[in-house]
Parts: C-alpha cells; sequence; structure tokens
C-alpha cells in the first residue's frame, strides 16, 4: 500500500502488524535513507523478547520525544530547572557506565545526583539517606523496588526525611505494586507515578495525579486489539499495538509491543483529556528466586543491553533458568559477532548483581523455542524450586 | 533558502527578545559569563547543551513566549534553529502570527 492511499483510519488499519522479531531480521529494512547513520544515535531495548532491539533516532528526533516525556512530567508537577536524583537498578550501573544523557544531564540550570543500587546494605542505604536529604530532589527517578528498599529502612529505623522540594517520584521499569507505592509515599510524602514508555518510541502513558495514566497522543498512536486483529473496544482488555508518530529514521507503524492493555476515555479530575491506559499485571514479574527484590528478566536483559552498548553483539538470543538458589542455565544463541569476551561479560556482571556465590551453566543452542503462550521470556524460574519452597 | 524566507532570517534582531534568550541559555548552562560571550550569530550546536538541556530550552522559550514550537519545526532542521539570531527572528514571527 502506498503513502498516498492511505487517507482514513480504516485504510491504516489495514496495514500489517509488525512484529519484533521482523524489525529484528530486516532492520536495515526499517531504516530510513534520507540520514546517515553517523548521524543517528542508537540505543538498545531491554531484550524481553530474547534479544535487544537496536532503536535509532536522530538528534532532533530525541528533542521531540525527549519534550513530549519532559511535557507530562510538568503535568505531574514537575518544575524545570529540576534537581533530578537517579537512583539505579541492576539496569543503568551494570556496566558500570550511565546513559549519556543522565551522565552530562543538568549540569547547569538544574543538578543531578546519580545513586547505583546494585547493592543496598543497611550502611549503604544509610549513607544514601544522608546523601538524598542533603541533596533535596525535586525530582526522583527510580526503580520501585530500589525506592521501596530505602523507604522501609528510613521506616524501620524511624527516620523522618524532610523533603521540601520534591514534586515528582517517577517510577520506571517494573510493575508496581501498590503496597510499595504506600511505603514510598509514607515515608517521601508524595505520592509515585508510573510512566509508561519503550525505547522504540518513548513516551506512551504518564501517570497523573488521581493514578491514571494518560496516553501521550502527540507522540504514539495506539490501538487495543483482540486475538483475532480487530479492534477492541473502549475498556476491552487486548494486545498494545503502537505507531510512533515522531519517529522517522526508524520507523514502527503498528508495532507489537506484546503488553496486554484497555484504554479508557478520560473524564480525569486532573484535567487531561487524554484517554487512559490501564495495563494489565506487570511487565516485569518474574523475580529471582532467593533474591525476591531483584526482577530477573530486568537484571539479565540489562545485562545483555549493557553488553551490546559495549559493542559486544554476539548474542542473537537468551534465556535464563533458575535451576537452583545460586545456580543459573544461561541458554545463548550465538551471533556472528560471538566472542568469549561476551561470555565474560554476563559472568562478571551477573555476579556484581548477584554476588560471587552465583554460578552460571552456559549453553549453547541453535534455537530457544518460545513458551507455551508464545512469548518468549528471557528468565525462567525452574518451577520445581518454587514447589519447593511453598 | 527563498527570498522571503532569507529576509525574515536575515533581518536584524530583536534585542529585547535577544537579551531574555541570552538569560534562557545563562540560566540552563549555568554560565552568567555567558551572557556576554554570546551573540545573534552564536550557532545553537556550540551553545554546549547536551539533549535535556536543550529540550529545557525549547520548553524555556515557549513558556516565556507563550507558544508551542511544533514537532515538525524540530524534527526537519530548519534554519530557524541554527542560530540564536535566527531563534529571535522565529519566535517573533511565530507571535506575529498568534
Amino acid at each position: 500500500m502506498a503513502p498516498s492511499a492511505i487517507k482514513t483510519f480504516a485504510d491504516f488499519h489495514q496495514l500489517p502488524l509488525l512484529e519484533k522479531r521482523v524489525v529484528q531480521k530486516q532492520w536495515s529494512a526499517f531504516i530510513s535513507e534520507e540520514f546517515a547513520e553517523k548521524d543517528l544515535i542508537a540505543r538498545y531495548t531491554s531484550g524481553s523478547a530474547g534479544q535487544p532491539l537496536k532503536c535509532v533516532l536522530t538528534p532532533q528526533e530525541r528533542l521531540v520525544l525527549g519534550r513530549h516525556m519532559i511535557r507530562a512530567r510538568l503535568k505531574s508537577d514537575l518544575k524545570l530547572p529540576a534537581r533530578w536524583l537517579i537512583l539505579g537498578g541492576a539496569v543503568r550501573f551494570v556496566s558500570g557506565q550511565v546513559d549519556d544523557e543522565i551522565k552530562s544531564l543538568h549540569k547547569g540550570g538544574g543538578a543531578h545526583l546519580v545513586l547505583p543500587a546494585l547493592e543496598l546494605s543497611p550502611l549503604i542505604i544509610e549513607d544514601y539517606l544522608k546523601k538524598i536529604q542533603t541533596f533535596q530532589p525535586s525530582w526522583i527517578y527510580a526503580m520501585p523496588s530500589t525506592l521501596s528498599r530505602i523507604a522501609i529502612y528510613a521506616c524501620e529505623q524511624g527516620r523522618q526525611l524532610k523533603m521540601q522540594d520534591l514534586h515528582l517520584i517517577e517510577l520506571v521499569g517494573e510493575f508496581l505494586p501498590e503496597r510499595q507505592r504506600q511505603v514510598i509515599e509514607s515515608v517521601f510524602q508524595v505520592r509515585p507515578t508510573s510512566q509508561y514508555a519503550c525505547r522504540e518510541v518513548w513516551g506512551i502513558g504518564f501517570e497523573c495525579k488521581y493514578g491514571l495514566m494518560h496516553l501521550i497522543t502527540e507522540n504514539v498512536y495506539v490501538e487495543i486489539l483482540r486475538d483475532d486483529g480487530s479492534a477492541a473496544q473502549m475498556g476491552e482488555v487486548g494486545e498494545v499495538v503502537i505507531t510512533g508518530l515522531n519517529n522517522r529514521a526508524q520507523t514502527f507503524i503498528r508495532y507489537q509491543l506484546g503488553d496486554l492493555a484497555s484504554i479508557h476515555a478520560s473524564e480525569c479530575p486532573c484535567g487531561n483529556p487524554r484517554p487512559y491506559i490501564r495495563l494489565v499485571g506487570g511487565r516485569t514479574t518474574e523475580k529471582i528466586f532467593g533474591a525476591e527484590d531483584k526482577i530477573g528478566s530486568f537484571v539479565f536483559d540489562s545485562i545483555v543491553r549493557a553488553m551490546c552498548q559495549q559493542g559486544l553483539e554476539g548474542i542473537s538470543q537468551y534465556r535464563v533458568i533458575q535451576r537452583h538458589k545460586d545456580q543459573f542455565e544461561v541458554q545463548i544463541v550465538k551471533s556472528v559477532s560471538w566472542v568469549d569476551q561476551c561470555q565474560l561479560f554476563f559472568e562478571e556482571h551477573t555476579r556484581q548483581v548477584l554476588g560471587d556465590k552465583t554460578q552460571l551453566k552456559f549453553l549453547f543452542v541453535d534455537d530457544i523455542a518460545p513458551s507455551a503462550s508464545g512469548k518468549s521470556k528471557s528468565f525462567i524460574v525452574e518451577p520445581t524450586l518454587i514447589e519447593s519452597n511453598e | 533558502m527563498s527570498s522571503i524566507l532569507r529576509r525574515i532570517w536575515e533581518r536584524p534582531v530583536n534585542e529585547i527578545i535577544f537579551s531574555q534568550i541570552k538569560e534562557i541559555v545563562a540560566t540552563i548552562n549555568n554560565k552568567q559569563d555567558m551572557v556576554e560571550k554570546v551573540t545573534p550569530d552564536t550557532e545553537w550546536i556550540n551553545l554546549g547543551f547536551d539533549s535535556l538541556q536543550a529540550i529545557d530550552f525549547i520548553i524555556a522559550i515557549e513558556d516565556m513566549f507563550g507558544f508551542e514550537v511544533l514537532d515538525e519545526d524540530l524534527l526537519a532542521q530548519k534554519e530557524w534553529l541554527r542560530t540564536l539570531g535566527s531563534i529571535v527572528n522565529y519566535i517573533e514571527k511565530q507571535r506575529a502570527d498568534e
């Protein structure tokens, strides 16, 4: 179908759905010839479907996508310039590096404080509490599990935090259980906000102060589809399919994210007329047995993504199966770029996150079949391990 | 560039808007001495902004001058974002169009 033939939504909905694996396999076919590769900035997805996807944007696209995210945050009471506290989980710090946009962020008009959270011993949390109190952030950006551990510790120690400038707590990357939300709110005196975003198109939804995650419709067109591909009704749960409205260098048109959600018409007291999205369940709910504060897929996806960011693109597909408390089987489908350094990187960084006792058994395979549900999970806990603990 | 556009970009910059732009640049970079150094010919890419400071700059302009920069105007790498002078002229034009 030629672009000129698309005149209505009905025409648009005739376009085929786009699977991530298709973009992986035919990556160049989705890159515009209008832009030179040297002008594109590459980042990788988390790889929760088994392999991180290389996503590229022009600096101008990053400006537009970033502005939509900042606007959403401004609606949630963020004030600029901000004093930004970034609490990393295993995610950004697993490679010992921080994304450049964070590293160099607000070095001027605002300020930022980055606190890695690979290890959160009582001693470290105590130190962090002092630093947070001194820094007085206006915006906290953190993983729910990380911030809730700090909040629980503060509660247990009877520590009162005085955060007079704090306007926004933005929680990312993990499902946010209500219990964690309450603990964080009780300690920091600000209700945490969740966002829904992806590396491909950035902002999809942002939660308002009334708890509804309004779609960022200036940035993304969201469809909810039934199993047969037909459009779900308002409020009906289906698969999330997105079209990036500001992606020019690498297009994502009717792109299947794999999440389940429903969309609802907005009659929100916050005044945002955009519909809101309600995600069903968490996207990252598999916890590592014996280290329940860590989300398995999140930890390993972060390591593989960091590996790619280092130029080690040797993994075509992978899956980690936890066999015992400290024993993991790592199944890997090698790509043509495999070098032994990939394995060393994986081992070293896994131990950094999970401890020196961690044993990894590597199995190199030709293919990793999806689970019965059709999804390729990058982390699984051996069912008998869970049963033995029950 | 068309002759009409050339006339827009090359006309003398509005000094009041330019001084406000300089303040925004200095605030975002947190370098007051930059106010003295920048001129209408200073190129955007030489302001030393990282990606998020660039977003702050655009949002600060929108807040200060009361209009919204269109996504298309940012995506298309138009001439208006080349120098501080061209940004001043763009702001003047947007305000006149409102």
